[in-house]
């Protein structure tokens, strides 16, 4: 048998060890790196996709009618493409239905508000939250890695135009 | 002298690290030259969708309605002018240059996801004509733009290929808060009843 401090003092090929442990660690960096990009890039297009839904809702909102269920159909498309011009934003994330729908977009009106009040009491506020799913690389002891559901909230106030 | 390098030869000190310095240095460099590279296409895409947003929201607000009879506006010119942010802010960018042709396509879409002409010959007095069901759908479009470089992406000479960016943008048909304003409450008059003060 091979005594334990033979074996510790034996530094053949560590300098391939030691650069093998380097290339996992920067691969891994590297991969998180884009994973990072991919969330970075996601949360622009909610951003845009909240923000032209609030433009749509303040300008078309009183055709509509004052009911944020019906804006929220009405925005939906809109949300839904902009999203989906995301490279990133797969098409089997977004799906719609009363389950669980992602994006789920929520829309406040201003309770007071009605169809002669609308220019000062027209305040209102749109939600979206997208649900995005990152693989996290598996760690030590485990075979495969792990599938974290992250949650994109963005929320844009907004006033409906007044008529002039 | 001679012997001072004899000596450098069979020092086996450092051997380790210099090992490891050359087997990291290839790769570290490959990841440098890539980086720049990356770095680049990022700033191209960021360009171009600058300037899709920007398309997208010119068309947006300049259309049919404000140039009707008013502005004596022809929709290609709004169509025209569109493109031309979108080549304006790429040749912003540095490293696009005047001189190299750029090969770009730019493509429009309803709510739908058909290809459109432009989108600028939308007439919103359409939706004011309908008010009690108004379908405001066809008021989503979405300008789509792709550029291939005109160079081929390469990391210390060796070649990736052609790479082609694109982006999306998808807006609204701005047709203001078209609404006819609420009829005031009719306030109750009272009728006098026959008889009454008298």
């Amino acid at each position: 048998m091979v005594p334990v401090v033979n074996w510790t003092k034996d530094k053949k090929g560590s300098t391939t060890i030691q650069s093998l442990l380097f290339i996992i660690i920067f691969v891994l960096i590297l991969y998180m790196s884009f994973e990072v990009w991919k969330v970075v890039s996601i949360k622009q297009s909610l951003h845009a996709a909240t923000y032209q839904a609030a433009k749509y809702i303040a300008l078309n909102g009183l055709k509509w009618g004052l009911s944020s269920g019906m804006w929220a159909q009405k925005v939906w498309p809109l949300i839904v493409t902009e999203l989906q011009n995301n490279s990133f934003v797969s098409e089997d994330s977004v799906r719609a239905g009363p389950g669980s729908p992602n994006p789920a977009i929520t829309i406040w009106l201003n309770p007071e508000a009605n169809m002669h009040n609308y220019c000062k009491k027209g305040q209102f506020w749109i939600k979206v939250e997208l649900w995005h799913d990152v693989l996290v690389p598996p760690r030590f002891g485990e075979a495969n890695g792990v599938p974290l559901q992250l949650k994109f909230t963005r929320t844009i106030r907004g006033q409906l135009e007044c008529y002039p | 002298m001679f012997e001072r390098l004899r000596a450098l030869s069979r020092d086996q000190r450092g051997a380790y690290d210099l090992i490891q310095f050359a087997l990291i240095l290839p790769i570290f460099v490959v990841i440098l030259y890539g980086s720049f590279e990356l770095m680049k296409l990022a700033s191209i895409r960021q360009s171009l969708d600058a300037g899709t947003y920007q398309a997208a929201r010119y068309l947006s607000v300049h259309h049919k309605f404000y140039y009707d009879h008013r502005y004596n506006r022809e929709s290609v010119d709004d169509t025209l002018r569109a493109e031309c942010l979108i080549r304006e802010s790429l040749l912003a960018n540095s490293f696009i240059s005047t001189d190299t042709p750029m090969h770009i396509v730019i493509r429009y879409f309803n709510g739908a996801g058909q290809e459109i002409r432009s989108p600028v010959n939308f007439d919103c007095v359409r939706i004011k004509t309908h008010l009690d069901n108004p379908d405001t759908s066809n008021l989503v479009f979405t300008v789509r733009t792709q550029i291939t470089l005109p160079w081929q992406a390469s990391v210390l000479g060796l070649s990736l290929g052609n790479v082609t960016l694109t982006s999306a943008h998808t807006t609204f048909v701005d047709c203001g808060p078209w609404y006819p304003p609420p009829l005031p409450t009719p306030t109750p008059v009272p009728t006098p009843t026959p008889g009454a003060g008298g």
